[in-house]
């Protein structure tokens, strides 16, 4: 065993993942026998959310350290994956002022979703070495700053961005099935950093800083590793996305999704990864039902009048009504898990028998 | 002498308050030292100082033959130097085994984790709790648990602040053997440094007792002097603790 894992921990680790990944792969065949076009759409985006929220739980989840920037991260990797795959011709007439290097770059989704990630681990890296420095509180407002940073910066660095007028014509490859093997790779590495030595020492600085610290843990490049691989997935699921939409603008990496994401998080309990899963796949049917009085509906003969704001209404009450019934969110301190090496276990001895 | 703690001339204010007053104390290994005095009288702020959390304004601290004056709390604690709190500060979200676990894990030395983990769950014999939330211990247990945790970074000293707090007399002295145990044991074979307020558990328990008053030692010495040093009795173990030791020895 590699030295400081547990074995019990790698196993939990992977009887969970496999789980998550037979209940992704239900959704996924359930969207190929059906074949409908709304379901496809709600479906992928649940997948991709998904994957943000993780990434996101990644960090906030160990760390326990309230970040505000991770979104950030999402924008960097959307950014760097879309300048990547989008045709050398539409960059030419959308980006004319674009260095001539990247307007005739263009590589297939896979490559510029993984240059995506790297790019926004090396930021993350630049940035977490300055506010990993900082007390968890400090930390927490300089990530606010720094998601204010980066949306100014991709609504007036035209050249690259096009401002607020967003990139297009970006390939939509990105199927359900795609989607699902992107977040169950995110998955995966997000539960085995959780049972690595380091993500459990962040654990314990997230209950108990000075405990944690006298057990000989330097809490400092532990969070700072923390921050970068969050960040990194995060830049992942911002490459995916953007190969779902089309085109997007800088309006899509702000407060409002933070507050996304913080909900999903805490409704599924952040202390868990597939509690990521299940915030997002509640708030995705809430938001999704909350649409039709969003939208204003007859019911008979009641005529229901629009209700703007109903699904942002319905999920602020569902995060209220998590905080206040049971804070630990839906799963509490416990991962999804099907207990699929204890069947494997029992099958092996009745065949032997 | 690679396993020793020294802490020389140990000196500490705050805010005009004395805390300590050239306090001077040394734990050798497989040796257990007490340390008692009233509330207030600076226990804790020397642990706290031994073990980094503050700085002194003077003095030294020496494990083995290095100085850690100044160095930070995880330095010191790799270095060998173990540690539970006077109020038990537990990974509360965490399970039983994992906060042993993060004691094992930080001083890693090839040796499977989850049997390290599983034999310090034994020796404190809180096995059964094992897959238990630590928030939902009983307190007893948490005391246990904070030592295990403490054992599993293989400290050469170790250091118990008040580990029989809040216990009733037969869970402190279940506790006390589990201690002299840990002491005795060549495996573990490391030094203790142990804070308690009741005088028969660190009498009966300890090699060697370091007393002290208003931040300053007024006495030191084998349990055998401690009981007969006038000082003591006056300031910490008082009038009723002589009468029922002359009455005892009539």
């Amino acid at each position: 065993m590699i030295s400081g894992w547990s074995r019990r921990r790698l196993a939990e680790a992977l009887s969970s993942w496999l789980s998550v990944i037979i209940l992704l792969a239900l959704l996924v065949v359930a969207e190929i026998i059906f074949k409908n076009k709304s379901y496809t759409i709600i479906l992928t985006n649940f997948l991709i959310y998904t994957s943000m929220v993780v990434s996101y739980q990644m960090f906030m989840g160990n760390s326990g350290i309230v970040s505000f920037g991770q979104v950030a991260f999402f924008a960097v990797g959307a950014y760097t994956a879309a300048l990547l795959s989008i045709p050398s011709e539409i960059k030419e007439v959308a980006l004319p002022t674009l260095t001539p290097f990247l307007q005739q770059l263009q590589i297939g989704a896979l490559g510029a979703i993984f240059v995506g990630t790297l790019l926004s681990g090396l930021v993350a890296l630049v940035i977490g070495i300055v506010i990993t420095r900082m007390e968890p509180d400090a930390m927490g407002i300089a990530t606010f700053a720094l998601l204010v940073i980066v949306f100014k910066v991709i609504h007036n660095w035209k050249a690259v961005t096009r401002g607020g007028l967003g990139l297009y014509d970006i390939p939509a490859v990105m199927t359900p099935a795609y989607a699902m093997i992107g977040l169950a790779v995110i998955v995966g590495v997000s539960l085995l950093f959780k049972a690595s030595p380091i993500g459990l020492k962040m654990q314990g600085a997230r209950e108990d800083a000075l405990a944690a610290q006298s057990l000989g843990n330097n809490l400092r490049p532990v969070t700072l590793v923390c921050y970068v691989l969050s960040a990194m997935v995060m830049g992942g699921g911002g490459g995916m996305w953007v190969h779902s939409i089309r085109a997007f603008g800088p309006g899509s990496f702000f407060f409002h999704d933070v507050w996304n994401m913080i909900s999903m998080m805490v409704i599924g309990g952040q202390a868990t990864v597939t509690g990521g899963i299940v915030g997002s796949g509640v708030v995705t049917v809430v938001s999704e039902i909350m649409r039709f009085p969003e939208k204003g509906m007859v019911i008979g003969s009641i005529e229901i009048p629009a209700i703007f704001g109903a699904v942002q209404l319905a999920v602020a009450l569902l995060l209220l009504a998590t905080l206040i019934i049971k804070p630990s969110g839906i799963l509490g301190s416990k991962e999804i898990d099907f207990g699929i090496f204890n069947w494997i276990k029992s099958l092996n001895k009745r065949i032997r028998k | 002498m690679s396993d020793t703690l020294r802490a020389s001339n140990i000196s500490k204010n705050f805010g005009g308050v004395q805390a300590l007053s050239d306090v001077s104390l040394e734990i050798n290994e497989g040796s257990i030292v007490g340390l008692i005095g009233s509330n207030g009288s600076g226990k804790t702020t020397l642990v706290h100082i031994i073990t980094g959390v503050y700085q002194p304004d003077s003095g030294d601290v020496f494990v083995g033959d290095t100085d850690v004056t100044g160095w930070r709390t995880d330095q010191i604690a790799s270095r060998g130097v173990g540690r539970t709190f006077q109020i038990a500060r537990l990974f509360n979200g965490l399970s039983v085994v994992e906060n042993v676990e993060l004691g094992v894990m930080s001083a890693p030395n090839g040796e499977d984790i989850d049997s390290v983990v599983d034999q310090l769950l034994k020796r404190l014999n809180i096995e059964q709790w094992a897959s238990e939330q630590a928030s939902a211990l009983p307190y007893g247990v948490m005391r246990r648990l904070e030592i295990a945790r403490a054992l599993g970074i293989r400290p050469k000293i170790l250091l118990l602040d008040e580990p029989a707090a809040g216990l009733n007399e037969e869970e402190a002295f279940e506790l006390l053997d589990i201690i002299k145990g840990i002491s005795q044991d060549p495996k573990i074979g490391c030094g203790i440094l142990i804070i308690d307020h009741n005088p028969r558990l660190i009498l009966n328990l300890c090699d060697r007792i370091h007393v002290l008053d208003e931040g300053e030692t007024i006495a030191e010495g084998t349990p055998e002097e401690i009981r007969h040093n006038k000082k003591v009795i006056e300031a910490y173990l008082g009038k009723r603790y002589a009468e029922e030791r002359s009455s005892e020895s009539r």
